[in-house]
């Protein structure tokens, strides 16, 4: 069934992020057009479209470059409360469906989303700026080939960000279901709530920092990435016991 | 005929409201019961809890002799009342999507019944009315060759004409040995058809028997009934 579920995420995908990622890369391609064209302005209506357009198409791919990866996160978290808590639910949740392969399907379209955005996203500014992108691409090449950076540090990095983003969507998923729990009892009751749980995870992650940036690890950056992904792991798997209970023993589709 | 819900003490409250309150009602296979009752009587929150949508606050409810869970989802097909299609889907999508999910799902029966209803399958959801939405979820769920189909408030949102199409869909299409429980406050139009009657107020038991033997009992029919027993 976890299959099948990820197989209808990935409809749901293409159905919504193939419309921006080609938008992106027209816009990417005109905004490289315009660059080469010789803008002498003359003070004519001709002049000022061609500037209008140009600003438009330059503000289109410019934002798309910066909320790209926010779009991925926000659209994820809003598709798991729909699809779980309001009148999709009624689909949703008459599945013969467990409440881990929900989740897992979600968090998997998530993460495949967020690394086809990156690449859209470097094809993009590749188009643009060929250089750029290059430098990019050379950075990453060289942080991979580094001799001078343990392998065990680079395994460990990529471990770090993929927990960080597992995390950030659980993150959102609890506090969709939290707000499901508690509607009957109010819409402060679960700003309150997820208020109460930001501040709880922050103030844990603020002393996980202020451990790896003292005297602790001095010498060993492996050790203090892998602290982090222990917190971040730990706390992945308490937002996810935390999830699933509420799916199983307080579902309020009233 | 084999037990199919036992129910136990079964109670769920909403806040201080208390929807139902310690609900013991047995239900055999094969039977078509009306679950009947005034506004607020329960009669929906039982059906939720029996496809999983509620937990219960106490007591305990089976479906087949199993803990409402994956396994009982897979023999229940479920038609709420109201739409929960989203609106981004063609028909066709919704109907590969169940018979994805669901391995009792009769593709070509449902494309049948979309081709009398007059429904494209190409059509999307959202440009779809809202009776013609609730055609293509009763078409979903009639398709199934489910061992529980609880429809609530099946014929409310549509027309008169399309009510004895819908009754004629339910009778002819679901499985014999399955039990069908509709829940409406169209007594009149659901009489034909119901073998059994379960009659709840305040999230108690009120009445539970045969149809026949409830109208022979009380010599009058179950509409009647209904009103004698929940007169204001």
């Amino acid at each position: 069934m976890l299959v099948k579920l990820i197989k209808h995420e990935y409809i749901y995908l293409a159905k919504t992020f193939t419309p921006i990622y080609i938008i992106f890369l027209i816009s990417a391609i005109l905004v490289r057009l315009f660059a080469g064209i010789d803008m002498d302005f003359d003070d004519n209506a001709l002049s000022y479209t061609l500037v209008a357009v140009v600003f438009c198409v330059t503000m289109i791919f410019g934002g798309l470059c910066g909320i790209m990866a926010f779009l991925t996160v926000i659209d994820n978290v809003r598709r798991f409360k729909k699809n779980m808590f309001s009148d999709e639910g009624y689909l949703t949740n008459t599945l013969p469906v467990t409440a881990t392969e929900h989740i897992v399907a979600k968090l998997i379209a998530g993460a495949t989303n967020y690394i086809l955005s990156f690449v859209v996203l470097l094809i993009g500014v590749m188009i643009v700026e060929k250089n750029a992108s290059i430098s990019i691409l050379k950075a990453f090449y060289e942080f991979i080939t580094d001799k001078d950076v343990d392998l065990s540090v680079k395994l460990s990095a990529v471990l770090l960000g993929f927990l960080g983003y597992i995390c950030l969507l659980l993150l959102g998923y609890l506090l969709s279901a939290l707000n499901s729990m508690i509607n009957g009892k109010g819409c402060l009751s679960a700003i309150v709530a997820g208020a109460v749980l930001i501040f709880v995870v922050f103030s844990i992650s603020r002393i996980f920092g202020l451990m790896v940036d003292s005297e602790y690890f001095p010498d060993h950056p492996t050790a203090a990435i892998l602290v982090f992904c222990g917190f971040f792991a730990a706390g992945a798997a308490v937002m996810y016991l935390l999830i699933v209970n509420i799916i199983k023993n307080h579902l309020n589709l009233q | 005929m084999s037990e199919l819900i036992r129910c136990s003490g079964l109670s769920k409250s909403y806040g201080k409201k208390e929807a139902l309150s310690g609900l013991d009602l047995t239900l055999e296979s094969g039977k078509i019961i009306g679950l009947l009752g005034p506004n607020g009587s329960g009669k929906t929150t039982l059906i939720k809890l029996l496809c999983g949508l509620l937990t219960p606050t106490s007591g305990s409810v089976t479906i087949d002799g199993m803990e409402i869970g994956p396994k009982t989802k897979a023999i229940v097909s479920y038609l709420p009342e109201r739409t929960y299609i989203p609106d981004w889907m063609r028909v066709k999508n919704i109907l590969s999507y169940f018979a994805d999910f669901y391995s009792d799902f009769r593709m070509d029966l449902a494309n049948d019944m979309l081709a009398r209803l007059n429904i494209d399958v190409n059509a999307k959801m959202k440009t779809l009315s809202k009776g013609t939405k609730e055609k293509v979820q009763l078409v979903l769920v009639m398709s199934r060759n489910a061992k529980l189909y609880l429809l609530d408030e099946p014929i409310a949102g549509v027309d008169p004409a399309a009510r004895d199409y819908i009754l004629d869909t339910i009778i002819s299409n679901y499985n014999p040995d399955a039990s069908v429980i509709i829940s409406t406050h169209l007594i009149q139009d659901i009489e034909r058809v119901i073998d059994d009657v379960v009659m709840i107020q305040y999230g108690h038991l009120k009445i539970h028997g045969g149809a026949d033997a409830l109208r022979t009992e009380k010599g009058m029919s179950i509409d009647e009934l209904f009103r004698e027993v929940f007169r204001c």
